[in-house]
């Protein structure tokens, strides 16, 4: 089947019968609904893009399984060149939505479980490699949409799996029969999820030996019996369904998405399991999601950092402030913290190795240290544009208030929508409709819905920062670094 | 001659890509009117074209172009305003071309 395009993809959510609830309520008719569309739009611009040939060197691969060309979202990445187009179509798609489009975490799990599964058939003779490039042709072929859930609800941190006094707060297989296994958890804050046409499950951290049944990964559709979501709502998401909401969305054309993701009781058939009871390829399974995952980050909160960047200089304009010179530093601020992380995302794309199944990995640590800048820069970035933008941004009021042509009775005369055009005017020559768009804009992604995105997804996405704190640790080898030094400083032990 | 139009990821263009190729596919035509015609599509996979015309955001010139097959005749446009040397090239890969 050829690419979809973004309309095809829109429509292709409609055929599947994906149970989603929302505010309390089953909602059959998600795909239209103001709150979730925005991030439907989101992800179709994966596709639109792809069909751009102004975009398609970045969008598109050349599938190393097939030789057809697919989706870069469903590629696996065979060389270091294929790890930076990665970077490089995740600033582009933050560029153009400023939101977080979905695609990513199946895109990072696909890579992941390609490496794992090989080196886990190596060491227990188990059949998953097969059964995973055989889902990941058929997500080719069909140009599909892939949630990559890891993340359990976890229950008490301080309890491994097997001690929850819950057992269903991290998934894990309850039966397996001849033909298959069944399931039983959730997963939790899933990017996408109901915007997904299948879901690829992996375990959330290392699991023991007697939590063996919790050491299972496996796809199935975003629609299959035993499967719903409970919709994550974001701040200010019920500006989405006032009548003829626009200007105070901030962003009414794209948006992000988190899901609950229930399994209860989900039947997967053997040719979709990928892991099921291999307890010692948990870690690295989830070693190297989190590694490609982090690496993204260099890549699509840079794209959003961009329009922050731009939404800022614009704000200063409007405001008469561009000229002041603190403000063109903190524009350069901003630029260099952005800047930075997109190095770190292109660094540890660099260095990416072959892995023994033969796509690539990224540099651990390199990607490690992306992912902690992530958790800080973008609360730098806001805080900066929060500067720059002024208080106007979260005190100014509802565009109703601007359009309205309601008269307050005092000796001007004047609407409300004229008393606010005459106050929240900033230099001559902008409207104040402008003005008010882009700060509405800043509202937006600094504390409103896209906030979620771009704050709150930084820090904890792929990990917390003490996560990555970790991985530093293990990668920074100190004992070499200690030896350099005696070396240097002649010391002989 | 048959051009081949070959675009790089965008990921970060300082520039309109799509208006600087146009007005390189301009200048081309109105340059090459004597060297013979010169004609661009979108680049083809394997499309044996006669130059490619590879519009670039940046300076790095990331377009995969390993594919396209235009046998080394490569023209780049990578800034604002590149189009008039890159229709100075295709002109005279047209002529070149032409002659027996
Ligand atoms: C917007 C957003 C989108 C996301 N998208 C996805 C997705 O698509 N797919 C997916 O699988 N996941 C997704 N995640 C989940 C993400 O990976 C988790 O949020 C992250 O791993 C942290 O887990 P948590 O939220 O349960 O926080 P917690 O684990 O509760 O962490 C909270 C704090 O407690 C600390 N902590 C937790 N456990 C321990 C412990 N045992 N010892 C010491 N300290 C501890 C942490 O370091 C952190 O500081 C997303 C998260 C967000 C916010």
């Amino acid at each position: 089947m050829a690419l979809m395009t973004g309309e095809q993809y829109i429509e292709s959510l409609r055929k599947l019968d994906t149970q989603v609830y929302l505010f309390g309520r089953k909602e059959p008719n998600w795909v239209d609904h103001p709150i979730i569309r925005p991030s439907i739009n989101c992800v179709a611009m994966t596709y639109d893009l792809a069909q751009d040939p102004e975009h398609e060197d970045l969008m598109t691969a050349t599938s190393n399984l097939t030789g057809r060309k697919v989706n870069r979202f469903a590629h696996l990445h065979m060389g270091p060149g294929d790890l930076i187009k990665k970077v490089k179509m995740q600033r582009l798609l933050g560029r153009k939505t400023a939101s977080c489009f979905q695609r990513c975490v199946g895109m990072d799990a696909f890579n992941a479980v390609f490496s794992t599964t090989y080196e886990c058939d190596k060491a227990h003779g188990t059949n998953y490699h097969e059964n995973f490039k055989n889902f990941v042709i058929y997500v080719q072929d069909n140009d599909l949409t892939v949630d990559g859930a890891m993340t359990d609800p976890k229950g008490d941190r301080g309890k491994s799996q097997g001690q929850q006094a819950d057992s269903d707060l991290f998934v894990r297989v309850v039966e397996r029969r001849p033909d298959g296994i069944v399931v039983r958890g959730a997963k939790a804050h899933q990017t996408g999820s109901i915007n997904s046409h299948e879901h690829l499950v992996m375990p959330t951290q290392a699991v023991a030996e007697g939590d063996a049944d919790y050491a299972v990964s496996f796809a199935v559709p975003s629609d299959a019996p035993g499967l719903f979501m409970i919709y994550g709502r974001q701040a200010s998401d019920t500006r989405k369904l006032e009548p003829g909401a626009d200007i105070d969305l901030g962003n009414k054309r794209f948006g992000g998405q988190e899901a609950l993701v229930v399994f209860d009781n989900v039947f997967v058939p053997n040719e979709r399991i990928f892991m099921n009871g291999e307890y010692d390829f948990a870690g690295m399974l989830v070693e190297r999601f989190a590694g490609y995952h982090r690496q993204s980050y260099g890549g699509c909160k840079v794209g959003v950092g961009d329009v922050i960047i731009g939404a800022a200089a614009l704000a200063a304009e409007y405001n008469g402030a561009s000229k002041a010179s603190h403000v063109k530093d903190k524009l350069i601020e901003m630029t260099h913290l952005n800047e930075t992380l997109y190095s770190c995302g292109i660094a540890c794309s660099c260095e990416g190795y072959c892995t023994e199944a033969g796509n690539y990995q990224i540099d651990l640590l390199l990607a490690n240290v992306c992912k902690q800048n992530v958790t800080r820069f973008p609360y730098e970035i806001v805080r900066l544009a929060e500067d720059i933008a002024g208080g106007l941004m979260v005190t100014m009021p509802s565009e109703t208030d601007f359009k309205s042509d309601l008269k307050v009775p005092t000796p001007s005369d004047l609407t409300v929508g004229e008393w606010c055009g005459k106050f929240f005017a900033g230099i001559e020559g902008v409207t104040t409709e402008n003005r008010m768009r882009i700060l509405r804009f800043l509202e937006n992604i600094c504390l409103g819905s896209s906030a979620v995105g771009y704050r709150t997804e930084s820090m904890h996405g792929a990990g917390s920062p003490q996560a990555q704190r970790i991985m530093i640790a293990r990668q920074g080898d100190i004992d070499g670094k200690k030896q350099l030094a005696k070396d240097i400083a002649g010391i002989k032990d | 001659m048959n051009v081949g139009v070959k675009y790089c990821g965008g990921c970060r263009s300082g520039y309109g890509r799509k208006a600087e190729a146009a007005r390189a596919e301009a200048a081309a035509r109105a340059a090459c009117e004597a060297a013979g015609r010169v004609s661009f599509s979108a680049a083809e996979k394997g499309g044996g074209y006669g130059a490619l015309l590879v519009v670039c955001g940046c300076k790095a010139r990331c377009a995969d172009i390993s594919q396209y097959g235009a046998g080394g005749r490569t023209v780049y446009i990578d800034h604002e305003g590149g189009h008039q040397e890159a229709a100075g090239a295709l002109a005279l890969l047209a002529k070149e071309e032409k002659k027996p």
